[in-house]
């Protein structure tokens, strides 16, 4: 019986065993093989990529593959601290702390540390009164600033949505009139707006961190659809195994992939 | 009504100072002098090791390790936080504290900056400071944020300026953007004389451990099974691995082709495959790279189906499209299925944090540190790519530290060597006692003053 996923809204050409996917890499294989010229549409370009990874086996895999690349060991290997080096460390005699024992014995991984993180944000967030500093005071726009916009449209954007602060926002009126070492670099001169005052700055400076999860970079607003590769040569991914999902570039690397990789998420 | 405060008047600081850049890959540490040189700087394995005859190597002694075959690593520094500190405890005891040890030094007459990631977990900083003062009881101590401690050095003498007035050496940039793509992550820091702007600050889920495990699956399912070979598989990362300028062109010189119609590389395209012979930890401790020797391949093939085991032949791989396609994750992190923008993106994430006044400042202002940033072509990518997403009318301009692994700790070196920069910085094992871990936590943070 082959497995045959048909991609909605694409043109995709179907085989026994694998579907080619119509992806945006545009290898020659690709553009040699897909007669349908369809690919700058845009429909046709998404389609392919928001139909085919988006199942919740995928997306696990997915997170399974990541969380093996941040692996420090391959093997759960255990490594005890030699004992030879253990009692002669530092100072014997001296008296350990108990705070200092704790953290000496403490088995916490860093997921543990950031789970503790989370539950307490998550508390802080159910009661806000009891909230501490690290919660951001100032409320700053997350979007990337456009590059092909103007400054007059980022400002509006920027007033508009992002810097709710009173303070900043006045600030900034009050920095127009100021000059600025920078105002003497003739490039940066008249066309950008100006440095934000020594108040605006102070307000800035005394935000108190983001937590680790808040820090993390944003994926791209625009929705950049994934790039594949052969998992076989690494060259571009146009074929997708029905069976299990891995991609690869044309029937010879099929053929490799079958013979000894596939179904490894069934094994 | 006001807590009792130390009079800083009153601080007097021994006049040794100890630096530690903590990293979860190596620990960057030396003692401060007058005349701050990377010299001074000693790069030591942040970690436990345990090479295949069971014996644990402890750091700095890795040094002596001559068979890195199956060697596995335990580390305390966790996403670039110290998370472990019994076994961190161990690596500083045998670099710092014990009889003949390599930066051997007494914690009660020594001042000590130590350098924290980005973001780090409140509990963490807390159990670091504890120790810092409860165990080892330093006369004084700074935690600070990594990256700011490059907003010290002559950062206008780096972007080609003349070198800084001597009366300047101790006062920090004024804007700098400080990218970090080290080992467990890349960050991006806009400090502000020498202060992080925190709601600023961003990062991407990409380092260089990353880049070497993917490397070495790679590696695995094309060439031998590598997965127990991390050690050997950074090296190669380190030789092989570049960030193409034309990552579509290179892909398709690299591609081999159909069996039917077999493709022959172009003379631009060779330089493209490499061959990289691996250490066999008896002739060669370390692998290398040479020029791909296509005849080669052939014969080894041959000899493989005519003779069995017995041939002492030198064990290579041919590496192609895993040489740019590896480091390309900094770029585009999407192509293993990471939800994050690339690193030229993640900058104006960080920007965009900031009131557009300071962008101009910041994108011209730019410092690369961090291992990530020696990868060949790195360089240029990301001042490409920046150049194209920031606003036109900004100047970007883009320098690598000179060295960018002991950057950090010599920036924290140039803020040791002035000894008002480093009182004001400073918090003595004093104060501590007087004062207690939360308001400690306080004064590192910002939200407390002295
Ligand atoms: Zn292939
Ligand atoms: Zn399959």
């Amino acid at each position: 019986m082959p497995h045959i996923e048909v991609l909605a809204n694409s043109t995709s050409i179907r085989a026994p065993g694998y579907t080619l996917v119509p992806d945006h890499g545009q290898g020659t294989v690709q553009a040699a093989v897909q007669p349908t010229a369809g690919r700058n549409k845009r429909g046709t370009r998404f389609a392919g990529i928001a139909g085919a990874d988006t199942t919740v086996a995928q997306q696990n895999a997915v997170l399974k593959h990541l969380a093996d690349l941040d692996r420090d060991s391959q093997r759960d290997v255990q490594i005890a601290v030699p004992s030879k080096q253990r009692d002669s460390a530092g100072k014997v005699q001296k008296k350990t702390t108990t705070n200092v024992r704790r953290i000496l014995m403490s088995q916490k991984t860093f997921a543990n540390h950031l789970a503790d993180e989370e539950a307490l944000l998550a508390l802080q967030h159910q009661h806000p009164s009891s909230a501490t500093p690290r919660v951001p005071a100032l409320r700053l726009s997350r979007s990337t600033p456009n590059a092909k916009r103007s400054w007059t449209s980022e400002e509006q954007s920027t007033h508009g949505e992002a810097l709710q602060t009173g303070a900043l926002r006045a600030g900034r009126n009050v920095s127009r009139g100021t000059r600025d070492r920078l105002d003497d670099e003739p490039l940066l001169k008249s066309q950008v707006p100006s440095a934000p005052s020594e108040e605006v700055m102070e307000a800035l400076l005394s935000g108190p961190p983001l937590s680790y999860s808040a820090a993390r970079a944003a994926p791209s607003p625009s929705g950049k659809p994934q790039r594949h590769f052969c998992e076989i040569c690494g060259y571009w991914g146009t074929i997708k195994c029905m069976k299990c999902g891995t991609r690869v570039c044309g029937l010879e690397c099929k053929g490799a992939h079958d013979d000894g990789r596939c179904l490894k998420f069934y094994a | 009504m006001a807590p009792r405060q130390a009079k800083p008047a009153e601080r007097v600081l021994p006049n040794q100072t100890l630096i530690i850049d903590n990293g979860a890959h190596t620990m960057k540490a030396g003692f401060a002098t007058s005349e701050p040189s990377l010299e001074d700087c000693q790069v030591i394995p942040n970690c436990l090791a345990k090479d295949r005859g069971k014996h644990v190597w402890i750091g700095a002694q890795l040094e002596k390790c001559n068979d890195f075959g199956e060697i596995a690593f335990r580390r305390p520094v966790e996403k670039g936080f110290i998370v472990n500190w019994e076994a961190e405890k161990a690596i500083w005891d045998n670099t710092f504290f014990e009889q003949n040890a390599k930066l051997v030094c007494d914690p009660q007459n020594t001042n000590l900056i130590l350098t924290e990631a980005p973001n780090t977990p409140t509990p963490l900083q807390t159990n670091c400071d504890q120790v810092i003062f409860e165990e080892y009881e330093f006369a004084s101590y700074s935690r600070s944020l990594g990256p700011s401690l490059n907003a010290y050095h002559d950062i206008q003498n780096l972007f080609g300026k003349l070198p800084r007035e001597h009366h300047l050496a101790a006062l920090p940039a004024e804007c700098l953007l400080v990218i970090d793509s080290g080992y467990s992550h890349s960050t991006v820091t806009p400090l502000f004389n020498g202060r992080p702007i925190q709601q600023a600050v961003r990062r991407l889920d990409i380092g260089g451990k990353l880049l070497t495990n993917y490397l070495k699956e790679l590696i695995s399912i094309r060439h031998y099974n590598m997965s127990d070979e991390t050690y050997v598989m950074n090296e190669i990362k380190e030789a092989v691995c570049y960030v193409g300028e034309d990552f579509r062109r290179d892909l398709e010189r690299t591609w081999k082709g159909t069996s039917a119609n077999r493709k022959k590389p172009l003379p631009d395209e060779q330089d493209i495959v490499v061959d990289y012979v691996l250490p066999d930890y008896n002739a060669h401790k370390h692998g290398f790279m040479r020029a791909h020797d296509p005849s080669l391949t052939a014969k080894m093939r041959k000899m493989g189906s005519m003779s069995g085991a017995g041939d002492v032949v030198e064990d290579y791989m041919t590496l192609g499209n895993e040489r740019f396609t590896v480091p390309e994750l900094l770029f585009n992190p999407g192509d293993v299925g990471m939800k994050q923008e690339g690193l030229p993106a993640t900058v104006l994430q960080s920007l965009s944090g900031l009131p557009p006044g300071l962008w101009p400042a910041m994108l011209a202002n730019i410092l690369v540190v961090g291992g990530n940033s020696r990868i060949e072509g790195f360089m240029s990518r990301l001042k490409t790519e920046i150049r194209q997403l920031a606003p036109s009318e900004c100047v970007v301009r883009i320098a690598r530290a000179p060295d960018p692994i002991k950057s950090t700790w010599l920036g924290g070196a140039y803020l040791a060597a002035n000894p008002v920069a480093l009182k004001a910085v400073q918090v003595t094992r004093e104060e501590y006692n007087e004062n207690g871990s939360v308001w400690l936590g306080k004064v590192f943070s910002g939200a407390a003053r002295r």
